[in-house]
C-alpha cells in the first residue's frame, strides 16, 4: 500500500482502534481485581508467632513494624519500631481475622520473616497448625522458622533489636552468620524434610538470652540466640534438641557447612588450639548387610591454624600433626556420640542417613523405608573425620615464646 | 501563468526598454529584485536583473563589466560572443528567449543579463550568499573526532560529503520539491553499494511529495515514513556528515535538503536509535559497554516509574524487606495514591524540561534550580510526594537523555504515559500486557522495507553482532544484508593487527 487514500480501508482502521480501545478500557472493569493497595494501607507482618493456648485455641501474635519510625533517621529508640497484637482463634485464619478488626491496615504478610513456635506448642505438635502457612498463597516458604527454647513464641517477638531496624531482620542476619551459609532454616526445608517418611525436620531453636554483663544504654540488653536445633519426629512432634556444636556437626555431617572454627584440647597437655576449617566435606556411606545397617561417615575439611597457647613450632611437621589428629578425635568422637544420642533418645533420622541409603539401594528401598526407624535405632555407625592443616600462620612458634 | 499564454508574449524582445516592461509588473513589490542598467561605452546598454545579497556583485562589476568595457566593440566577435566570453567568465552560463524562464532564472538568485539588440538573455550562476560557518553541530557532540556539521546551504554539505568519498560512484541525485519554495533536495548513495528496491523507493516517495514550501528535512520525513501514527521515527536524522558518510558506504540512503543542516538517513533500524558517532571512534569495548548502557537504560526510562508504582502498589511481596521498609518509611506521609504521585511528578518534570528547552539559557538555568531544588525538595519535605517517586521519575527522565538520538528518546518518553497508566490501573500484568504491545508494534514497523528491529528480529547473523556490541573495525567485514545491495564486503578479512604483521 503505497498512499492511505482508500476511504473504506482508513474508516475500518480508524474503528479498528475505537473498538480495540473501548474493548480494553470495558474489559478493565470487568475483572474486579483492583487489587491496589498504597503501601500506607499495609500493616507489613514482619513476623509471627503461633502458640497454643490452655483451652486448645491458636494464639497468633504478629509483630508490625512501624513505618513511620524507620525513616531516613532510622536511629529512634528500637522498642518504638515495631508493636506487636495478639488473638485467639479455632485457626490461624480466625486469629488473623479477629486480630484485623483492631488493626486499621490491611495486615499484609507478604513480607513476614520469621514464624516462632513456643516449645510446649512444638512439644504438642505443629502438624495442624502450619497448613495456613503453605495454602495461603499470600504467605511465602521462605521465611525462617525457629522454636523458641522453653517459652512461648510471642516472647520472642517482644525482643528490640539494637542494631538492625527490626528484631526479626536481627534474627535472620545472625542466623546465617553463626551458620556459615544458608544451613536450612527457611520453612521450605522444614516441608521438604517432614514430607518424607522416612527422614526427620529439625528446627532452629532459639533462646531469648539476658546478660546482664552487656553494657546497652537506656534499656534491659536481651537477644535472639541460636541454641541449637529443635528435633521433630515424622509427626511433627518436638522430641528433644541438639545443641548448637551438635548442631555445627550434624551439619558438617550433612555437607551443608562450609566453614566453622573448632578449639581442641591437646592431649596430655594443658594446651588448646582454634581451627579454622573450610572446604568441609562429607560422605555417607551406608551398607545394609542382613537386617543391619553399618554407615561409614567421612568428613573432611581444610584447616588453618589460627591460635594456639602452646609453644610448639608449628613450622615442623609434628607439632602439626598432633594438632590434626586431636581435631580428628575430637570430630569423631563428638558426631559419633551426637548420632548415637539421636538414635537412642529420638529415633529420627535427622542425618539424611535415608537419602544416602536410597540412593545406594534404589531397588531395596521400598522395603527398608517401612522399617527405618527400626534400622536407623540400630545402625552402627563410624565415623573419619580428618581436616588437612595447610596453614599455620607466619610464625613458627608463638611470637611472645617464653622458653621454659 | 495566464499572463504567459500567448507564446509571441512570452519571447525576449531585442529592446531593453521592452524586455524592462515586461518584467517591471512582474517583480512589482520584489523590493528585493534589483534591475541594474549599464551602459558600456555609451553603444551597449545592458539590463542586469538579480536578487540583492544572492548573487556576486563583484563578480558582475569586477569581471563581466570590466570585460566587456575592455573588449573592443569593433570586432570580428558578435556582440552575443563578447557578452558569452564575459559572462562565463564569472560563472556558468546558458542563454535563454524565455520570457518565464528568465524570471525563474532571477528567483532562483541567478544573474541575468538582457543585453540591447538581442533577443536572448544570459543566465549567469554567481551565488553568493551569506551562509552559517561551519561549526560542531550542538545535537550530537563528540569527545574525539571530525568536528564540523552540515550547514543550511545544500552546497557546502554536498562539498563537505564529497571530499569525504572522492568517487564517481557516489551519486547526488537532485529533486526539486514544493511549489513556492522550489526546494533542492539531493539523494545521495553509493551506486553499486545500494539496496536498488531501496532507492527505488526513496526516489519515488520523495518525487510524488507536493507541497507548497519545504522549511525543513522534517516535512520530507513525515511525507515518506512508512508508519505516520507510530510513536518511533523510522527515519534517522543527523547534523554530522561523518555519520551520513557511514551510513552511504552502508547501503543506505541519505536525503540532503536546501535550507536545512538536518540530513535524513534511510532506512533507520531500531538499533541505530542507540548508536553515537562517538561509537565508533572510541575503543571497541568501551563502546560495546556504553551501548548497553544506553539500551538498559532507554528500557528504565519508559518501565522505571511503571514498575515501582506496580510492585509497591500491587506486589510488595516482591522487594527485599528492607527496601519495601524504606519505601513505606517515605511513604507515610503521602495524601495521594502512588500512581497519581508518578503522573504528577512526571507531569512537572516534562514542565521543567520544556520551560528549559524553550527558554533562553540564563533563564533556563533558573528553572532548572527552581524546579530540582525547590520543587522536588520542599515538595517531599511538605509531605505532599514521596522521596521514591521524585527519585524514580528523575532517573527515568535522566535515562531518557542518555540516548543519543534526541527523537528516538522522546518517542519513548511519550510511551511512559500510556504505560504508567496500564501498572496503575492492572499492576505488573499491565506492565507486561504494555511490553508485549510496545514489541508487537516494534516488530512490525518496518522502514523502507527493512524491519525496524533487524538484525535481531528478524535474526540476520552476521549482522547481529553489531547491533548487540561495536565490532572492531577490522572485524565488521560484511556490509549489513538487508540495507545494502549487491557489494557485501566491507573490509577484507584477516586484517586484525599484531605483532606479527
Amino acid at each position: 500500500m503505497r498512499v492511505g487514500r482508500n476511504p473504506d480501508r482508513t474508516r475500518t482502521w480508524k474503528a479498528r482502534i475505537l473498538t480495540t480501545a473501548s474493548t480494553v478500557l470495558c474489559l478493565s472493569f470487568v475483572p474486579g481485581c483492583w487489587d491496589m493497595r498504597e503501601l500506607n494501607n499495609r500493616a507489613l507482618v514482619i513476623s509471627s508467632a503461633i502458640d497454643m493456648t490452655d483451652d486448645g485455641r491458636i494464639c497468633l501474635t504478629d509483630q508490625f513494624a512501624i513505618p513511620s519510625a524507620l525513616g531516613q533517621q532510622g536511629a529512634g529508640d528500637p522498642k518504638k519500631r515495631f508493636y506487636t497484637l495478639s488473638e485467639t482463634g479455632d485457626t490461624v485464619q480466625e486469629a488473623a481475622q479477629v486480630l484485623q478488626t483492631r488493626q486499621p491496615r490491611y495486615i499484609f504478610i507478604g513480607h513476614r520473616r520469621n514464624i516462632f513456635f513456643g516449645e510446649p506448642t512444638a512439644r504438642q505438635g505443629l502438624a495442624h497448625l502450619l497448613d495456613e502457612f503453605t495454602r495461603n498463597p499470600e504467605s511465602r516458604l521462605r521465611t525462617d522458622v525457629a522454636v523458641v527454647d522453653g517459652r512461648p513464641g510471642s516472647d520472642a517477638l517482644k525482643v528490640p533489636s539494637i542494631v538492625e531496624k527490626l528484631p526479626s531482620i536481627a534474627a535472620l542476619k545472625s542466623r546465617s552468620v553463626v551458620g556459615g551459609g544458608q544451613p536450612g532454616s527457611a520453612f521450605v526445608d522444614f516441608l521438604i524434610a517432614s514430607d518424607n517418611e522416612t527422614s526427620c525436620p529439625t528446627m532452629p531453636l532459639v533462646k531469648i538470652v539476658e546478660q546482664p554483663e552487656d553494657y546497652v544504654a537506656g534499656s534491659p540488653s536481651a537477644q535472639i540466640a541460636f541454641v541449637g536445633r529443635a528435633v521433630f519426629n515424622t509427626q511433627l512432634k518436638m522430641v528433644g534438641k541438639i545443641d548448637y556444636e551438635e548442631t555445627v556437626y550434624r551439619f558438617w555431617e550433612m555437607g551443608r557447612l562450609t566453614h566453622q572454627t573448632f578449639s581442641v584440647r591437646l592431649p596430655g597437655k594443658e594446651h588448646s588450639v582454634s581451627v579454622y576449617v573450610n572446604h568441609m566435606k562429607s560422605k555417607i556411606l551406608p551398607v545394609i548387610r542382613g537386617h543391619h545397617l553399618y554407615v561409614t561417615v567421612k568428613m573432611d575439611g581444610d584447616g588453618s591454624l589460627n591460635e594456639s597457647d602452646a609453644s610448639m613450632d608449628y613450622m615442623k611437621p609434628e607439632p602439626v600433626k598432633t594438632v590434626e589428629d586431636a581435631l580428628d578425635k575430637k570430630v569423631a568422637d563428638s558426631v559419633q556420640h551426637l548420632i548415637s544420642r539421636v538414635q537412642q533418645e529420638y529415633h529420627t533420622d535427622i542425618f539424611n542417613f535415608d537419602g544416602a541409603t536410597h540412593n545406594r539401594y534404589p531397588f531395596l528401598w521400598p522395603s527398608l523405608e517401612k522399617e527405618w526407624k527400626d534400622l536407623f535405632t540400630d545402625a552402627t555407625i563410624t565415623v573419619q573425620a580428618h581436616v588437612h592443616i595447610r596453614t599455620v600462620g607466619q610464625t613458627g612458634l608463638p611470637l611472645h615464646h617464653v622458653t621454659v | 501563468m495566464r499572463r504567459w499564454s500567448d507564446k509571441s508574449k512570452q519571447k525576449i524582445r531585442h529592446s531593453v526598454r521592452e524586455n524592462q516592461q515586461y518584467l517591471n509588473p512582474v517583480f512589482a513589490n520584489l523590493s528585493d529584485v534589483v534591475q541594474r542598467k549599464i551602459s558600456i561605452s555609451g553603444t551597449m546598454e545592458c539590463l542586469a536583473v538579480y536578487l540583492d545579497g544572492l548573487v556576486n556583485v563583484q563578480l558582475l562589476d569586477n569581471v563581466i563589466i570590466k570585460s566587456l568595457l575592455n573588449t573592443k566593440t569593433t570586432g570580428r566577435k558578435s556582440v552575443k560572443d563578447r557578452v558569452l566570453d564575459a559572462c562565463r567568465a564569472a560563472g556558468k552560463t546558458i542563454t535563454t528567449t524565455d520570457r518565464p524562464v528568465a524570471v525563474d532564472a532571477v528567483l532562483d538568485a541567478k544573474l541575468v543579463l538582457f543585453v540591447d539588440g538581442l533577443n536572448e538573455a544570459f543566465i549567469v550562476e554567481m551565488k553568493a550568499w551569506a551562509s552559517r560557518s561551519i561549526e560542531e553541530p550542538a545535537s550530537e557532540t563528540v569527545i574525539r573526532g571530525p568536528r564540523e556539521g552540515f550547514v543550511e546551504t545544500l552546497r557546502t554539505n554536498t562539498s563537505i560529503l564529497r571530499r569525504k568519498l572522492k568517487s564517481r560512484d557516489f551519486k547526488m541525485e537532485r529533486i526539486v520539491i514544493g511549489q513556492l519554495s522550489k526546494t533542492e533536495v539531493v539523494l545521495c548513495y553509493i551506486e553499486g553499494i545500494v539496496n536498488p528496491d531501496v532507492l527505488r523507493e526513496v526516489r519515488e516517495r520523495v518525487s510524488r511529495i507536493q507541497i507548497d514550501a519545504v522549511v525543513s528535512s522534517h516535512y520530507i520525513e513525515e511525507f515518506i515514513e512508512d508508519s505516520p501514527y507510530s510513536p518511533y521515527p523510522q527515519v534517522q536524522n543527523t547534523e554530522r556528515p561523518d555519520v551520513v558518510v557511514a551510513a552511504v558506504t552502508e547501503g543506505k540512503v541519505a536525503i540532503l535538503m536546501d535550507g536545512d543542516p538536518f540530513a535524513l538517513i534511510v532506512p533507520m533500524t531500531f538499533w541505530s536509535g542507540f548508536q553515537a558517532a562517538e561509537d565508533y571512534y572510541e575503543r571497541f569495548l568501551y563502546a560495546s559497554a556504553i551501548r548497553w548502557l544506553r539500551f538498559i537504560l532507554l528500557n528504565m526510562s519508559i518501565f522505571l516509574t511503571p514498575l515501582y508504582v506496580a510492585l509497591t502498589t500491587y506486589e510488595p511481596q516482591m522487594l527485599p524487606t528492607n527496601l519495601i521498609l524504606s519505601f513505606a518509611a517515605a511513604r507515610e506521609p503521602s495524601p495521594f495514591p502512588t500512581v497519581v504521585e508518578a503522573f504528577l511528578m512526571e507531569f512537572v518534570f516534562e514542565g521543567l524540561r520544556e520551560a528549559g528547552v524553550r527558554l533562553p539559557k540564563a533563564v533556563g538555568s533558573a528553572v532548572s534550580i527552581v524546579g530540582a531544588l525547590v520543587l522536588g525538595q520542599a515538595a517531599v519535605d511538605a509531605g505532599l510526594v514521596d522521596a521514591p517517586i521524585v527519585i524514580m521519575v528523575a532517573l527515568g527522565g535522566i535515562a531518557s537523555f542518555a540516548t543519543p538520538r534526541y527523537n528516538f528518546g522522546i518517542s519513548y518518553r511519550l510511551l511512559r504515559f500510556p504505560v504508567l497508566f496500564l501498572a496503575g490501573v492492572f499492576g505488573l500484568l499491565g506492565i507486561a500486557f504494555a511490553f508485549l504491545a510496545i514489541l508487537i508494534h516494534q516488530v512490525n514497523l518496518r522502514s523502507f522495507g527493512t524491519p525496524y528491529m533487524t538484525p535481531v528480529a528478524p535474526i540476520v547473523l552476521p549482522s547481529i553482532q553489531d547491533a548487540m556490541a561495536r565490532i572492531p573495525r577490522w572485524g565488521l567485514n560484511k556490509r549489513p544484508i538487508l540495507t545494502a545491495g549487491r557489494n557485501r564486503t566491507r573490509v577484507p578479512a584477516g586484517q586484525k593487527p599484531g605483532p606479527r604483521k
